[in-house]
């Protein structure tokens, strides 16, 4: 007869319980299990992102100035300063349009201004996109929502293009920087929109 | 000769293929960043009791290098140099020294090691293998100050009997048995799926491990655990191989809990440890922790080396922590009466810059 040591139980247990809670819809995380590692987050003199930069091919030089510094060097608004910061501001600056600036006049500050907006007008649609969830539980394997995934595959053949490039470049700043529970469900919304402009483009 | 030729042709085509798939760079960075972890350190080892200023082992002072290189179709490649500084290291001052420092302070490698990420993470050079950290997972917030490596703070106080030392120091009598450290080793790393990942590394003296991972967010508590299997290869003739084991979870309004288990296969003794810790964050600046750990047949067969922790972290501003920490290292011997206790109180801080 099989025969399990009280010592195995204990692991088949572990395992189990930890599936279970696996399966209870938990979304994951970039937890990074090291106790001994060095300490996450903002450093005292490297400000928000915790690391000097010594070279960033996107900002362009080596040892870049304070980035407040070149922004009234060039009298560019200072929202959006960075593309970290940027992810916190959008998060818990939500709903105060009024006082919202333009970006600085740079692609990483265009980019993030336009996300932010987005996620401004995300807040005002969240009911809608509710809606559109429900819907693509209901619709799943429906010839509609296999056309829409069509449709999202025919776009990602346009890779290599300009659009596609700045696409992945925004990808690797949003993993980055952004994993918040709310900024996934930001970019679920963003998938909706996509669906939703195809729907019209149906029309 | 055709044979050559084909492998000629062979070879530029993968060239050809590589340079076709490895195109120019579309995003370079390079960072350098460290922290330095400072306390005052008091133990009594119920014979002497001495002041010491060390550097806090938990997660040493450090500097690091690193850097990362987009390419097209999603290939990635990344370095990381870190080195550690250590002048009179927690865990192994002890009452021989006098405060005058272990000699000259020199820098240890931590990590030297380059990565290629696509389908899952490869790295090749000296850092953490697969196994490695699995049995120090832990949300408690209080990991600065304690964790399950007991010692990392007073490890190298020896247990004192009628004023006679028994040889045998806290670092000797418990372990959490934590992988296989970091090693020159070849290790991959699968894609996430659903939060689980799995590891595998290969390290000189033909040690190898495997190890799975899982992080979860339930939206009312986060949820991380891992466990790994090592073998020692020909790096020990005792020791065989070794399990290791641990889950957090910190629940949403604060509570957090932490279990570890470990085992090793050795000769004669098969020594093995848990490890419990409950804690709470309030006020967003602040996180306490009580633990409790035993480790059997370390030292000796039967002998149980237990330690009881307290651990507070309050942290003013993101970049700054300030801890204190106190344990209560005992050793129950198999055989005559037990060594006395040490006590061991920590304070200091660790700064980020």
């Amino acid at each position: 007869m099989l025969s399990i040591k009280t010592k195995n139980w204990m692991f088949l247990a572990a395992g189990v319980v930890i599936l279970t809670l696996a399966g209870c819809h938990a979304r994951p995380y970039d937890y990074e299990p090291a106790a001994d590692e060095m300490k996450k987050g903002p450093g005292v003199f490297s400000g928000e992102d915790g690391e000097f930069t010594i070279y960033d091919s996107k900002k362009g030089d080596v040892f870049p100035q304070d980035p407040n510094t070149k922004a009234s060097e060039t009298t560019a608004k200072p929202t959006a300063q960075t593309s970290a910061t940027a992810g916190a501001a959008a998060t818990t600056a939500a709903g105060a349009q009024a006082g919202a600036q333009p970006p600085a006049k740079t692609p990483a500050g265009a980019r993030d201004y336009q996300e932010f907006q987005e996620f401004q007008q995300w807040q005002k649609e969240k009911t809608q996109f509710h809606e559109y969830q429900q819907w693509q539980k209901s619709a799943a394997g429906s010839t509609d929502f296999k056309e829409f995934q069509e449709y999202q595959k025919w776009q990602k053949t346009g890779k290599g293009s300009s659009d596609y490039q700045q696409f992945q470049e925004y990808q690797q700043w949003r993993r980055g920087s952004r994993n918040s529970a709310d900024y996934q469900e930001f970019l679920e919304w963003k998938e909706f929109k996509a669906y939703q402009e195809w729907k019209k483009s149906q029309q | 000769m055709l044979k050559k030729k084909a492998h000629i042709g062979f070879t530029i085509m993968a060239l050809a293929a590589a340079a076709f798939i490895i195109s120019p760079a579309s995003a370079v960075d390079v960072k350098i960043s460290g922290q330095i972890n400072r306390a005052a350190l008091y133990a009594d080892d119920g014979d002497t009791a001495k002041w010491f200023f060390v550097d806090n082992d938990n997660s040493s002072t450090r500097f690091r290098f690193t850097g990362s290189n987009d390419f097209e179709n999603d290939w990635k490649v990344g370095l990381v140099w870190e080195v550690e500084m250590q002048s009179d290291p927690s865990n192994k001052v002890n009452m021989d020294d006098d405060g005058s420092d272990f000699g000259d302070v020199n820098f240890d490698e931590r990590k030297m090691e380059f990565w290629v990420e696509k389908w899952g993470r490869m790295w090749l050079g000296q850092g953490d293998t697969a196994s490695n950290s699995s049995s120090e997972v832990d949300l408690s917030g209080t990991t600065v100050a304690s964790y399950s490596d007991i010692a990392a703070v007073g490890g190298g106080f020896e247990f004192q009997k009628n004023g006679v030392g028994t040889g045998i120091t806290v670092g000797d009598s418990r372990s959490n048995f934590d992988g296989l450290s970091r090693r020159d080793r070849i290790r991959y790393d699968t894609p996430r799926w659903a939060g689980f990942y799995a590891s595998g590394s290969a390290a000189n003296k033909n040690r190898w491990d495997a190890a799975a991972r899982y992080a979860g967010d339930f939206s009312w508590a986060k949820f991380a655990a891992a466990a790994a299997w090592a073998d020692f290869g020909t790096s020990s003739d005792t020791v065989d191989g070794q399990f290791s084991s641990s889950a957090s979870m910190l629940f949403n309004f604060g509570l957090n809990l932490t279990l570890s288990y470990a085992t090793q296969d050795k000769a004669g003794k098969d020594p093995w440890n848990i490890f419990g810790k409950i804690g709470y964050q309030f006020l967003e600046k602040h996180a306490a922790s009580v633990q409790w750990a035993r480790t059997e047949n370390l030292s000796a067969k039967d002998d149980k080396g237990d330690s009881l922790g307290l651990a507070y972290v309050f942290s003013p501003w993101k970049s700054v922590e300030f801890y204190g920490t106190y344990y209560l290292h005992m050793l129950d011997r198999d055989e005559g009466s037990d060594p006395d206790d040490i006590n061991v109180f920590m304070a200091g801080g660790r700064v980020k810059f």
